[in-house]
């Protein structure tokens, strides 16, 4: 269960960030996550709105979740991937990389 | 109600001063906001557990310490490898230990009863080693340059596959009795791995394992992976796996 301990840092991460911004009052926080990231997206859920609730910050949050994205380093084409190391499927190769999917971000913050 | 600023009668601040120089003065004031503003962050979340990844890897590489980051399912025989390796080479190189454990240092004295130098971590209710932890434990280590560290971390292949702890090399270990599509079932630890152990092929007249299924269903998740076949018991395959590691050391 590494969703508590990452929402933990995203909570940290956040309230920070609100202090940096002169002190403002934080009320919302926006994560993304992708969908190859090796989080469970529920788990993540749960786990932020346990500890905004327990901190009694009146903090809401959202989770946007990126699909997977693939680059072919042969033939440069785009494609959808289901896992990091995925072979393109317009070539063949196995030299691609992961573009999008892989994403554990604090987006935005909402102050007052 | 304050005119200029529109603050309510108790404001502290004068308004000779801009908002940006009681800033720049570190003055005590208000924030307005009329509304709810939306700040862009953009920010990893990981970026603490990596910056501090990136600083033990300074750290080793200044030392010239080869550091293995050891996963697995609890069991798998993690810490027998360890004492089999150490019992092997210790005479040829120096070997340091960090042992992560939820409770216990059994794995620990294990280690240290063999003359190591050994540190055990507990993380409590914590399922996975973080590279701030590390970077702490070896600064206290005094580890010897031209040397291997082995970072046995946690039994467990979910959460540990996210966390770089500055390691050169990651080792994913399985044993035959866990099943052929281990792979399949936790992908990012075979994932992030860069060499996979297969442990206690001794055991395998007894069971329905297929190597093979094994190591193509890892591959099939990452074709980068290399492997060793082993008994750590029985010290089956394990010539190859100790000039591997006397490899990393000297080039
Ligand atoms: N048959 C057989 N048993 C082994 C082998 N290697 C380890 N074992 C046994 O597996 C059990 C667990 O070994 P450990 O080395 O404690 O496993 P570990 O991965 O360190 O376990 P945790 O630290 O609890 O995750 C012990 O009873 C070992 O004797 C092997 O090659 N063959
Ligand atoms: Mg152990
Ligand atoms: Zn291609």
């Amino acid at each position: 269960m590494h969703e508590l301990s990452i929402a933990l840092s995203i909570v940290n991460l956040a309230v920070q960030e609100a202090k940096n911004n002169g002190n403002s009052k934080l009320s919302e926080l926006e994560v993304e996550v992708g969908e190859l990231a090796g989080v469970d997206i529920n788990g993540l859920d749960f786990s932020l709105g346990i500890i905004l609730k327990s901190s009694r910050m009146n903090v809401g949050h959202k989770i946007h979740t990126i699909s997977p994205l693939s680059r072919c380093n042969i033939c440069k084409r785009d494609f959808k991937s289901t896992r990091k190391y995925t072979s393109c499927p317009f070539c063949g190769s196995k030299d691609t990389r992961l573009t999008k999917g892989n994403e554990l971000r604090l987006k935005s913050i909402i102050v007052e | 109600m304050c005119g200029s600023c529109g603050c309510g009668d108790h404001h502290k601040h004068s308004h000779n001063l801009s908002h940006e120089q009681m800033h720049a003065l570190g003055m005590e004031h208000h924030h307005h906001h009329e509304q709810p503003s939306v700040i862009e962050i953009e920010k990893d979340i990981l970026s603490h557990n990596n910056n501090m990844a990136e600083r033990i890897r300074g750290y080793l590489d200044a030392k010239n310490i080869y550091a293995f980051n050891l996963v697995s399912s609890p069991g798998s025989g993690k810490t027998t490898l360890l004492e089999t390796t150490i019992k092997a080479i210790k005479s040829k190189i120096n070997i340091s230990v960090i042992e992560g454990d939820q409770r216990t240092s059994n794995d620990a004295d294990r280690i240290m009863n063999l003359g190591i130098n050994t540190v055990q971590i507990n993380t409590e209710t914590g399922c996975h080693l973080e590279a701030g932890e590390i970077y702490d434990t070896i600064k206290q280590m005094n580890i010897p340059e031209s040397s291997l560290l082995f970072i046995e971390n946690i039994g467990n292949l979910v959460c540990p596959a996210l966390f770089d702890l500055g390691e050169n090399e990651r080792i994913v270990m399985i044993s035959v009795t866990e099943g052929d599509d281990k792979p399949l079932k936790y992908p990012y630890m075979f994932e992030s791995a860069q060499t996979c152990i297969i442990n206690k092929i001794d055991l395998l007249p007894y069971l329905q394992c297929d190597i093979e299924r094994i190591k193509q269903n890892a591959l099939s998740i990452n074709p980068h992976l290399r492997f060793f076949e082993l008994s750590v018991t029985q010290g089956i395959g394990m010539e190859n796996w100790i000039s591997y590691l006397l490899q990393q050391i000297q080039t």
